[in-house]
């Protein structure tokens, strides 16, 4: 029994409209509701129109199960509106995907935005997105290469290392974490799936070989905590710059200051971080992190002649 | 529910959904045969129920018109469709796969049900492709409060981290835009409190945003431009200087994807690098100090090492 019949017939008669040829088994499944059940609200809807005496009634032709067919709806054709915060979360949603040429044809996009804005009666969304054009080039370069199935080679800057290397990947798929793309790949060097951001991609050639491996592509999930766990003291506004999943604990050393353990993967990665913080992050232990950046600050004098 | 009810409320949502014009009661009363043979008590319950249950349940604007300028108490019903329902949308295969797309996306987001909600209707979210993988799982993070604050006319709450003051305050702002530019995206709105435009850094608000009670009293610009208004915000905060550098060999990445060009030697390569933000160019030689000697400027190797210093101090 179907527990508001008018809100259920709502919903189905325009969908049935847009979709001739359905059968009750497919809409029953979509509208989650029994196909004894469904077909019982299409009969009712059936024995009603906007006149009684013949030939204004709904016409829904359902002799055969397999398909159905609406005739005429008598107005009930048509999708009921979105309210207004529902349309605009649904033109954001889709004005998003702008940023991802390489996934989708964002000419296309536009043109389906514009369809839907105008339905919706919307006259601004209120989101903007400005790419920049070596990164789209990047993004459609993989995009095409999923799209094709072949292998491709980058041009990759290790976030961790900071090392400048040519990869052979079969990209799988493209991912957004953050604001920042991804493509989840296998790494031939590897010999295992990687995730390389695309902005750290300075150049991608297509091959012709095909992908032959066809593992099956993995989202990034963003980051992990590390097992090396790290102390430093920084104050309470340059902790909010890291990920709060790799933050273990924090213990207040006074009003602004605090010192934090930080789980990481690599000793190489929080030492380049402190390197680069100006002393807004101020190491505390392991021993080898304190000797790995002074080791690092002894290269760089020596490199710069600096006594 | 009974059928009988159900054919009833039917029968009047269609009766109103057709007229041509708003209908009299008693016009209605014969037109819908759930009303016949009742008693005009009877009718008159049953009708204010139906109407009630148009109203909330399906959200059908029942409206109700004074027919008679002379006499105040004859009236007439109707419901204007194209209040109420979409006009004819026909999707394309491609959009219909958009929408999927989309609705996929935004899956378990504050954004999903919205998207899941439009697939539903509008296109055919049986077949949700799966071709390409998107998760903009953490994209959503306050996105849908500044869209219902917007769509309320409200202004939102929250904390935020000033870099340049290295000090968090609370803001109440009217939010007029989402800006997204590689990798960053940003909130343009009015602060209400110091009465001018502002901009916001969304990887900068700590905590939750709230939808605050208050009215905006500024609206968004129809003329508003986005990217000009960050991108001169961006260059108020920036200095732009070019550097030539000596790295070794496959190392300092970062750099090398921001250098105008490459010149290979054997163990080294000098690299060039043309207008970039100084305060940038400093963090990154210094993220990669132990690769890389500055040719020029003098001054981008003075504030490395200054960079550096601080560490120890």
């Amino acid at each position: 029994m179907i527990k508001n019949s008018l809100a259920k017939l709502v919903e189905v008669l325009p969908w049935l409209t847009a979709n001739p040829g359905a059968s009750a088994d497919e809409v029953a499944k979509r509208f989650n509701v029994s196909k004894t059940d469904l077909l019982n609200l299409l009969q009712v809807a059936t024995f009603t129109g906007p006149g009684q005496g013949g030939g204004e009634l709904v016409d829904i032709d359902f002799e055969d199960e397999e398909s159905l067919f609406v005739a005429d709806a008598k107005g009930l054709d048509r999708a009921i509106r979105f309210d207004l915060s529902t349309g605009l979360e649904i033109l954001s949603g889709l004005h998003y995907l702008i940023q991802l040429p390489g996934v989708v044809d964002t000419t296309e996009l536009e043109q389906f935005i514009a369809k839907l804005q105008k339905a919706f009666g919307v006259s601004q969304i209120p989101i903007e997105v400005q790419n920049s054009e070596s990164l789209d080039q990047i993004a459609k370069n993989i995009g095409n290469a999923i799209a094709n199935g072949t292998i491709v080679e980058i041009e990759y800057a290790a976030g961790n290392t900071g090392r400048f290397s040519t990869r052979v990947i079969e990209p799988k798929s493209i991912t957004v974490s953050e604001n920042i793309r991804y493509v989840a790949a296998y790494c031939h060097a590897a010999l295992a799936e990687r995730t390389f951001r695309l902005d750290r991609i300075k150049e991608v050639k297509n091959t012709d070989r095909n992908a032959t491996l066809g593992l099956r592509a993995k989202s990034y999930s963003g980051i992990e905590p590390g097992q090396i766990e790290v102390t430093i003291q920084c104050s309470q506004t340059s902790l909010l710059e890291f990920d709060p999943r790799i933050i273990r604990s924090t213990k207040n050393l006074s009003e602004t200051t605090v010192e934090a353990v930080i789980a990481v993967h690599e000793l190489e990665w929080i030492a380049r971080e402190i390197l680069a913080s100006g002393g807004q992050l101020k190491p505390i232990a392991p021993v080898e992190l304190l000797a790995r950046i002074k080791e690092k600050i002894s290269a760089w004098q020596s490199l710069n002649n600096i006594s | 529910m009974s059928d009988s009810k159900t054919e009833r409320e039917l029968n009047l949502l269609f009766v109103l959904l057709n007229a041509k014009r708003p209908i009299e009661r008693e016009e209605i009363r014969k037109r819908v045969p759930g009303y016949f043979g009742k008693s005009d008590e009877a009718f008159e319950r049953a009708f204010e129920r139906d109407k009630k249950m148009l109203r909330e349940t399906i959200g059908a604007p029942v409206k109700t018109v004074q027919l008679d300028k002379f006499h105040d108490d004859v009236f007439g019903y109707t419901i204007d469709q194209d209040e109420w329902q979409l006009p004819e949308l026909k999707l394309t295969s491609k959009e219909r796969a958009l929408l999927n797309l989309a609705s996929s996306a935004w899956a378990h987001t504050q954004l999903g049900p919205a998207l899941a909600d439009a697939a539903h209707r509008l296109g055919d979210d049986s077949q949700i492709q799966t071709a390409v993988h998107l998760d903009l799982s953490r994209q959503s993070e306050h996105l849908e409060k500044f869209l219902e604050a917007q769509s309320l006319g409200k202004c939102v709450e929250f904390t935020y981290y000033s870099k340049n003051s290295d000090s968090v305050a609370e803001r109440l702002i009217a939010p007029w835009r989402i800006f997204l530019s590689d990798g960053n995206s940003y909130l343009i709105g009015f602060d209400q409190q110091k009465g001018e435009r502002r901009i916001f850094k969304i990887s900068r608000i700590v905590g939750q945003v709230l939808i605050s009670a208050e009215d905006t009293i500024e609206t968004s610009p129809p003329n508003l431009e986005p990217a000009a208004i960050i991108s001169s915000w961006q260059s108020d905060l920036s200095n732009l200087i070019d550097a030539t550098l000596e790295i070794n060999k496959d190392q300092a990445g970062e750099l090398r994807l921001l250098s105008s060009s490459i010149n290979s030697g054997q163990e080294k390569d000098v690299v060039e690098l043309s207008q970039i933000d100084q305060l940038k160019l400093c963090q990154l030689v210094a993220k990669n100090c132990d690769q890389v000697k500055v040719i020029s400027p003098d001054s981008l190797r003075f504030e490395v090492t200054n960079l550096l210093a601080a560490i120890s101090q």
